[in-house]
């Protein structure tokens, strides 16, 4: 795996400790492969979002198009939560009574306020986002959130797979008595909605972990935190069955700073970007300098994409 | 004739030999409990155990709503579902 492997993935995600350039590196990547004459879409799955920020543009859950070929859009996990809520209570009201309605109203307000929901609501949506982006896009490029949440985010299929499949085989368990007691046979709505909530699990897995279309980078400074959070991120995900594609490392003084102080850095620097080497030896894709100034907007972030 | 004298001991036999009317509450009592035992697993936050999906279980909302204040009830009077259990032991 190199850097220009990368390019021809059709899913790449950007992940890492908060503060190491995730949303830099994600957006300059963007920005080349776009310029490669590839149709790009970046989402940020970021609650905190910052593309807006660093393209100087609104983007918003709705998206917008940044230039011919490069289009990004920021998930809004309250915006899809709601939705997804609001559809529910429709479909209630349709079927059963205002009382009953009314009861259950505190049962879906503490739904969508239990933990969990927030990451739900942004896989959904992520899911979503992959699949139709077949034929539309080249490349789906992931801004996503620091180190916890988005390993969080990727155990989701493979945690709620099981719960699913417990709970269809309980349902289904329930409904052949039930034939049996009756004598008539019915198609059950709840088994066919789980059956496509698992289905929904099974095919997220199949992209995450398919290593020839996607690729999972992390961004990491040459500094002792950073480095030993990817290490563990790492392994965490290699044995949840997803193979890592490699690191880039960011903020890296250039070669043309001088004074003592810089040189006093520099050399703390060097001393984790040779860990940093022999740590992930072959997976570290590219060094990014530090520029002397913050990066925002295009033209700056044209000055990273040469580096990648 | 010999064909009709069979078929009618056939059936004769398949009568005698149905199980009795009394398995046919007891698979439906079956039935419940598995059933109860799968909306357990789905709304056990109502009775006070953390559901890890329960966002995920909103969508089953419309098709469960009706079977959900009954399950609710029968969970919370312990009684009843002894005596179920029991009922099915034949005491």
């Amino acid at each position: 795996m190199n850097m220009a492997a990368l390019f021809d993935k059709k899913y790449v995600f950007f992940g890492g400790k908060g503060g190491t350039g995730k949303t830099t590196c994600a957006a300059a990547f963007s920005l080349k492969a776009s310029e490669m004459k590839k149709k790009v879409l970046l989402v940020s799955t970021d609650p905190a979002h910052s593309l807006s920020d660093i393209y100087d543009t609104s983007i918003g859950p709705k998206g917008a198009q940044l230039s011919d070929s490069l289009f990004a859009v920021e998930i809004d996990p309250e915006v899809e939560a709601k939705k997804y809520v609001e559809g529910i209570k429709r479909q209630l009201s349709g079927v059963v009574s205002n009382v009953v309605v009314e009861a259950l109203q505190k049962q879906i307000d503490a739904a969508y306020m239990s933990p969990g929901s927030e990451e739900a609501a942004i896989f959904d949506k992520f899911l979503e986002i992959m699949e139709s982006s077949e034929g539309k896009f080249d490349v789906v490029v992931f801004d996503t959130a620091p180190t916890g949440h988005t390993l969080r985010l990727l155990s989701l299929p493979k945690l709620l797979g099981l719960w699913i499949n417990s709970l269809i085989e309980k349902r289904k368990n329930a409904v052949k008595l039930l034939e049996k007691a009756s004598g008539v046979k019915n198609d059950d709505p709840v088994l066919r909605i789980l059956q496509n909530r698992k289905n929904m699990f099974e095919r997220a897995w199949d992209i995450l972990s398919d290593f020839r279309q996607t690729a999972f980078v992390f961004v990491l400074t040459p500094e002792r935190l950073p480095i030993f959070e990817t290490e563990r991120a790492m392994q965490y995900l290699e044995h949840s069955g997803i193979k890592v594609a490699g690191v880039v490392v960011n903020g890296v003084i250039p070669q043309a700073a001088e004074g003592a102080f810089m040189n006093k850095r520099r050399e703390v620097q060097n001393r984790y970007i040779r860990e940093i080497h022999g740590k992930f030896k072959e997976k570290v894709l590219a060094e990014i300098d530090l520029l002397d100034e913050d990066i925002w907007g295009m033209d700056n972030l044209r000055r990273i994409a040469e580096m990648l | 004739m010999f064909e009709k004298a069979s078929a009618f001991l056939k059936d004769f036999f398949a009568t005698l030999l149905r199980p009795i009317d009394r398995t046919h509450p007891m698979v439906m009592k079956e039935a419940y409990a598995a059933n109860d035992a799968f909306m357990l697993l789905l709304f056990g936050d109502l009775l006070g155990i953390p559901n890890p999906a329960s966002y995920y279980t909103l969508e089953l909302l419309p098709y469960l709503a009706d079977e959900i204040e009954g399950w609710q009830q029968r969970m919370a009077i312990k009684g009843t579902v002894l005596e179920e259990k029991a009922a099915q032991f034949d005491f």
